[in-house]
């Protein structure tokens, strides 16, 4: 997708069907992101509503950003993160990490639901930055360089995130589950 | 082969640095056992949502609705630099006093539906989520309409809704939030409620779930004033001049052994939240999409199956009307509701011609 043509036609021309392509193209990846750090779904769908609303109203800022990509990306991971320290139900969540029940893709319906289920509980219960990284890059959100400078680290420091997720998930899954000890 | 050099495959192909070679030995792990792409899926499988192109046009469209009406606003505090010589500050000054006389004039006079010049609406079978310019989240139910002028948000919070709709209100001490529909006023602070008032039904009725609001009822009659709303409460205003019996011995089933049944003139004030049963209150279930009815009469449940399936339902057996039925639906079809309901106990029959169902 060409984004700085679109970002010029949304800045110059007002036009609402790029803008809307702008939309579609990064929507459900913002939410899936949002949600991962807010644990609420319906709250993150609001957070990129906004984040939306702001690049319609006030376009003159978004033409000096170089990769509009990782911008957005940067932007509903600090508005996230300030919802998460005003939200009511911040510690209620974070007691109850299982609330956070993503909806399925169809792809889900196709691998063992339960293990699914089971693992993404554990990805809940990863550190907040090592759970961040290992959501941009493994959900296929962004590469390793659009995920350092989302999170403001280098991209070796994203590899020992990634590390670090795959050592604790194959503890977790180890101790939790005879489903892997057997026949590997 | 070890359980290592597998995790280690899988972080090469997570990092997207995984050479041929070893692309081969991970699906030679995976062709050993079903387990092993269970966890090779489960590593790299999307957890992601992906919402239908119905969806995302629907939330693409609210925010530019919405964000028309903020440029607006951004515009007016853009021009204002223009007026920076005396004369010209004295002339708005004047001219300012004026409008508000006017405004003034026109908002205590004659409040109509021109003033509130913005407006959301739904049609058949369609609902709505958005969020308004103050931060308050609205969802609003089929065939419904809100409308609110340019200023909302900035210098009033003033609404005025047609058919029904669920406010999350932002909190906003110094500009409260009223919510006009034809027989009623709602005033609040910041709280999360839900209004049924469409036009077509008899009844009014106003569902708080958080916080407290005030109702004035604007009708002369007995129940006018202010009514004050307590969290999990319901308040009916009726539109006709006496309450139908039949509706009246709904409420003294419903809250049987309540104390808090109180009957002013025209208006039933009842409990909608049961803390015992954990299911969500059928007053608010719609904004889950989810179509509720929880021992209401089959008039009430009809009009609102209407308005859900775009469908015009007709009644031919008028012993019918003192029917009470209950359920919970989602994603069903019409047949399949009138259906369930029949399988409940509910004794009719039904047959669909043109777009139209007949009851009998």
């Amino acid at each position: 997708m060409d984004c700085t043509s679109l970002l010029l036609a949304i800045a110059n021309d007002r036009d609402e069907s790029a803008f809307k392509k702008l939309f579609y193209h990064f929507y459900d990846d913002l939410v899936h992101f949002s949600a991962s750090i807010t644990n609420d779904f319906n709250s993150s769908e609001d957070l990129v509503a906004d984040l939306m609303l702001k690049v319609w109203t006030e376009p003159k800022d978004i033409l000096s950003i170089k990769n509009i990509k990782t911008y957005l990306f940067k932007a509903i991971k600090n508005r996230s993160l300030n919802y998460l320290s005003r939200s009511k139900t911040h510690e209620y969540y974070l007691s109850h990490p299982h609330l956070n029940d993503v909806p399925s893709t169809p792809e889900d319906l196709l691998i063992s639901k339960e293990f699914i289920k089971q693992f993404n509980q554990l990805v809940d219960k990863l550190p907040p930055k090592t759970k961040m990284a290992f959501i941009l890059v493994k959900d296929n959100l962004c590469s390793y360089a659009e995920a350092a400078e989302i999170m403001e680290i280098s991209t070796h420091t994203v590899d020992r995130h990634i590390q670090i997720a795959l050592q604790r998930l194959k503890a977790e899954l180890e101790k939790n589950n005879s489903l892997i000890n057997s026949e590997l | 082969m070890d359980k290592d050099n597998f995790y280690e495959l899988i972080h090469k192909y997570i990092s997207q640095n995984i050479t041929d070679e070893e692309l081969n030995t991970l699906h030679q792990y995976m062709e050993l056992n079903q387990k092993n792409r269970d966890l090779f899926d489960a590593f790299t499988t999307s957890a992601r949502n992906s919402s239908s192109d119905r969806y995302l046009e629907e939330r693409a469209s609210a925010i530019l609705s919405r964000g028309i009406h903020e440029e607006k606003v951004s515009i007016a505090k853009r021009r204002r630099f223009v007026f920076d010589k005396l004369y010209a500050r004295i002339a708005v000054a004047a001219l300012a006093l004026i409008l508000l006389g006017t405004l003034f004039y026109l908002y205590n006079y004659s409040q109509t539906v021109d003033e509130f010049n913005q407006v959301v609406k739904t049609g058949k079978a369609e609902r709505l989520h958005f969020v308004m310019a103050d931060g308050t989240k609205v969802w609003l139910n089929s065939e419904s309409a809100i409308h609110f002028n340019k200023g909302f948000g900035k210098t009033n919070r003033a609404i005025l809704l047609s058919g029904e709709a669920y406010f999350d209100v932002e909190s906003n001490k110094e500009l409260p939030m009223t919510i006009d529909s034809r027989e009623t006023s709602v005033k609040v602070i910041g709280t999360s409620f839900n209004i049924r008032a469409y036009d077509d039904e008899e009844v009014i009725e106003t569902s708080l779930v958080e916080g407290v609001i005030e109702l004035f009822v604007k009708d002369n009659t007995a129940s006018t004033g202010k009514h004050i709303l307590a969290p999990g409460e319901k308040l009916k205003v009726f539109r006709s001049k006496e309450i139908k019996e039949d509706s009246k011995r709904e409420e003294m089933i419903t809250t049987d052994n309540s104390q808090d049944l109180v009957e002013v003139g025209q208006i039933v004030r009842s409990h909608f939240i049961h803390p015992e049963l954990k299911t969500v209150p059928s007053e608010i279930a719609w904004k889950e999409n989810k179509l509720a009815f929880d021992g209401e009469p089959l008039e009430l449940a009809i009009s609102k199956l209407e308005k859900w399936y775009n469908i015009k339902i007709i009644v031919a057996n008028s012993s019918l009307a003192n029917l009470h039925v209950s359920g919970t639906f989602q994603d069903e079809s019409i047949e399949e509701v009138l259906q369930f309901l029949q399988f409940s106990g509910a004794d009719f029959q039904f047959v669909t011609k043109n777009n139209t169902i007949y009851i009998q």
